[in-house]
């Protein structure tokens, strides 16, 4: 069966509009949790990791015609993230035509549909482009753009969205349905998300502090993140330089409850130990865990039960990088696999901020500072609403 | 791939309902659904949660599955009751001291996951939502797993709800027709815009076969084709099969005609079931087609509200005696997401 090889990669948060960007924050541990919500929400409060550009400067970035059509906030940051995976895989758009494209979003155009909503709901005529509101539009027009026609979907799992994109794309590949696939994510700050979290009583209205004893909760952020992943045969053929291989991955569900996590972590632990079979690897040759480390007391207490319960007393170091980006819902899996391709090929493990002290039950301390480092295999962890739980291991290629 | 089990909800055999109360869409006929989901569980659920959550447990009743392998679900816009419940709370209640509840409903992998919490299935669980493809994708991804392993028992389905808001959009930008019209009206063009409905079909699936078990003999999804990339991908799909119906997806916008035309000219020995005459058009509406084709294949019947093209030779047989060996389930979503699903006997 085909190896599964990393060839290129685009990501764009609030720590930097392309993936050089966001290394050197990571590097420089400079957070981009300065965002305070969106322009027509009350909740100004709250911090969020907020791409700095507007919808027009995207647009230019992109280099699409804002005018021509809607264009959601999501189609704008998932096509800038596209084309810097395209570009970085040294691919053009003929080479993409017998790919596939899967894409992953939460609330896919809803910025541009709750802009609308008061509109339509006091029966005023809606503008008549409005049609970007489903979360197959920022799909569809990120293959338009590269005329990818083989095979396009888009998934919705909540936040582990993107690393499913990431698994099913792999799968087309070893099943020989494509040589090549662009995967990943894409997801803007939306009044509905913020306001949704927000009656959930999980967000931090300061900055988040995952894995901490005193952790108040999750801070949104926005973003995207593509991969270009391919057949060894078909990198190979063209001569690529592989960025990471992907060992292996595992989907499960906790099945527990609609929003929260089990308390043993059970969905987490059968992800992880899955992916590790799969890879054929034991725990102790991981390396580094991404880990999904919201900042919401069920999340980081359920997932380090989960770890304590795989790695024991051997638990590898971890962190969570939404201390940086805050926690881009759908995209999250994605730019953690950037993050962690990063940390494969340049040697910097990038560290988990804001942590004072140790959750008491668990007592794990995750990685404090931005440290050099020479790591061979990481994990990377995505979890969800609905009990999606799915994590990605990555090689150095 | 063979159907073991299969469970739907339509708007078959409602549209005196939606005439009544003038509707300008197709709504189900709902089931009791305190049958199989438990009235505390039901209480939270929007009306696709419900319609989804309803269909999967009943499907795996009828194959006999108490835990599928694992769950794929297809939904265009998912709980969308939920999210326009959600965003006019934010608005009447500026922002303030908000119901989750909506919130949490709304994502789209509620159903998915609400069918795992419900019968604590730990694997496998998956939520597509493109459109057009967002059931093909179930339908694909299940496929894969099966050719890997085909003991594996599978939970695929397809649902989508209407809602007002819905249809209000959809008319406005002249893709929904303004009104309900009888199954005989789709033998014509029917000018511009669909007949916007809604629906639930859930399929337990295995490699392995049964005795009658409907074989989903194969798959094609073709994105913004030509009509020369649609007409080989279904030869490609049919080969030298004999097709006796194509359940068509005609949505009675007549500017979408030109693809099922073709489809139709180039196997004139096969009849057509034009179903959204009695279904409507929505994003997953292909899971529908697919339940009529096994339907059909079962038990020779096809629902009086879909409109048929009769083009057997030997016409003696009414509709509801139709001895069909394979059925095509041709279906696309405004030209861009075409599905092909060829079915036939075990």
């Amino acid at each position: 069966m085909s190896r599964i090889l990393v060839t290129g990669m685009g990501a764009i948060s609030s720590i930097g509009q392309d993936v050089e960007e966001n290394y050197s924050s990571l590097c420089e541990e400079q957070h981009g949790l300065h965002g305070k919500a969106i322009p027509y929400s009350s909740l100004k409060h709250l911090p969020t990791g907020e791409v700095p550009f507007s919808n027009e400067q995207l647009a230019e970035k992109a280099g699409v015609d804002i005018d021509a059509q809607t264009w959601s906030r999501t189609d704008l940051l998932g096509i800038i993230a596209a084309q810097e995976a395209v570009q970085s895989a040294g691919l053009v758009d003929s080479d993409l035509s017998k790919a596939a494209l899967i894409s992953a979003t939460t609330v896919g155009g809803m910025d541009v549909y709750e802009q609308y909503h008061e509109a339509l709901r006091k029966k005023l005529d809606p503008p008549t482009n409005l049609i970007a509101y489903d979360c197959a539009d920022s799909t569809e027009k990120i293959a338009d753009q590269f005329g990818i026609m083989e095979f396009v979907t888009s998934i919705s799992t909540a936040c582990s969205s993107s690393a499913n994109a990431i698994m099913l794309g792999a799968r087309l590949i070893k099943a020989g349905k494509v040589d090549r696939a662009l995967v990943g994510g894409t997801e803007a700050l939306a009044r509905f998300t913020i306001n949704g979290f927000n009656s959930l009583k999980i967000l931090d209205d300061q900055l988040c502090q995952p894995f901490d004893k005193d952790r108040r909760g999750l801070n949104l952020g926005e973003g995207a993140a593509f991969l270009i992943i391919e057949s060894e045969e078909a990198a190979s053929k063209r001569g690529a330089t592989p960025l990471a291989e992907l060992l292996g991955y595992s989907n499960r569900n906790d099945a527990y409850h609609q929003t929260a996590s089990s308390p043993d972590g059970s969905g987490a632990f059968s992800a992880m130990k899955e992916t590790l079979e799969m890879a054929g690897i034991q725990p102790d040759a991981v390396d580094f865990i991404n880990a999904h480390g919201t900042g919401t007391g069920n999340n980081d207490l359920s997932e380090s039960i989960a770890i304590k319960r795989l790695f024991g007393k051997n638990t590898p170091p971890f962190s969570s990088t939404k201390s940086f980006t805050g926690h881009t819902l759908a995209t999250a899996g994605s730019i953690q696999a950037v993050f962690s391709i990063l940390t494969l090929n340049r040697g910097k493990a990038f560290a988990n901020l804001r942590f004072e002290s140790a959750i008491e039950e668990t007592d794990l301390t995750p990685l404090l500072e931005t440290t050099d480092v020479n790591y061979k295999v990481i994990l990377s962890n995505s979890f969800g609403f609905g009990g999606n739980s799915s994590s990605l291991l990555f090689g150095k290629a | 791939m063979y159907i073991h089990g299969a469970a739907s909800i339509s708007p078959l055999g409602n549209l005196q309902h939606s005439k009544n109360e003038a509707l300008p869409y197709l709504e189900s006929l709902e089931p009791d659904y305190a049958e199989i989901i438990a009235p505390r569980a039901m209480r939270r659920m929007g009306k696709a949660v419900k319609m989804g959550v309803y269909c999967g447990l009943k499907s795996l009743k009828e194959a006999g599955v108490d835990q599928p392998d694992r769950i794929i679900v297809g939904t265009g816009l998912g709980c969308m009751s939920d999210t326009e419940k959600f965003l006019n709370n934010i608005v009447d209640d500026q922002e303030t001291l908000l119901n989750p509840t909506p919130f949490i409903q709304s994502t789209h992998n509620t159903i998915a996951g609400q069918i795992a919490l419900m019968i604590k299935c730990e694997s496998y669980n998956f939520t597509y939502v493109h459109r057009g493809f967002s059931f093909e994708s179930a339908l694909l991804d299940a496929e894969l797993f099966l050719a890997d392993n085909p003991s594996e028992n599978i939970l695929i389905g397809g649902v989508d709800a209407i809602t007002p808001h819905v249809h209000n959009v959809g008319f406005k930008l002249g893709y929904a027709k303004g009104k309900v019209f009888d199954p005989e009206a789709f033998a014509n063009p029917n000018g511009p815009g669909a007949l916007l409905g809604e629906g639930s079909a859930f399929f337990s699936v295995s490699g392995e076969p049964a005795a009658e078990a409907t074989k989903v003999k194969g798959l094609k999804m073709v994105y913004k084709p030509s009509t020369a990339e649609v007409l080989e991908a279904a030869t490609d799909l049919i080969g030298e099969t004999s097709i006796d119906m194509i359940v068509m997806g005609n949505s009675g916008d007549e500017n979408e005609d030109s693809f099922y035309n073709t489809i139709a000219k180039t196997y004139p020995k096969a009849s057509s079931a034009k179903f959204k005459s009695g279904v409507g058009e929505y994003h997953s509406a292909t899971a529908l087609g697919m339940w009529i084709g096994h339907e059909l294949i079962q038990n020779g019947a096809v629902h009086k509200d879909i409109h048929i093209v009769d083009n057997r030779e030997e016409s003696s047989n009414g509709i509801d005696d139709f001895d069909a060996n394979n059925v095509l389930i041709y279906n696309h979503f405004r030209g861009n997401n075409h599905g092909l699903i060829l079915l036939g006997r075990a």
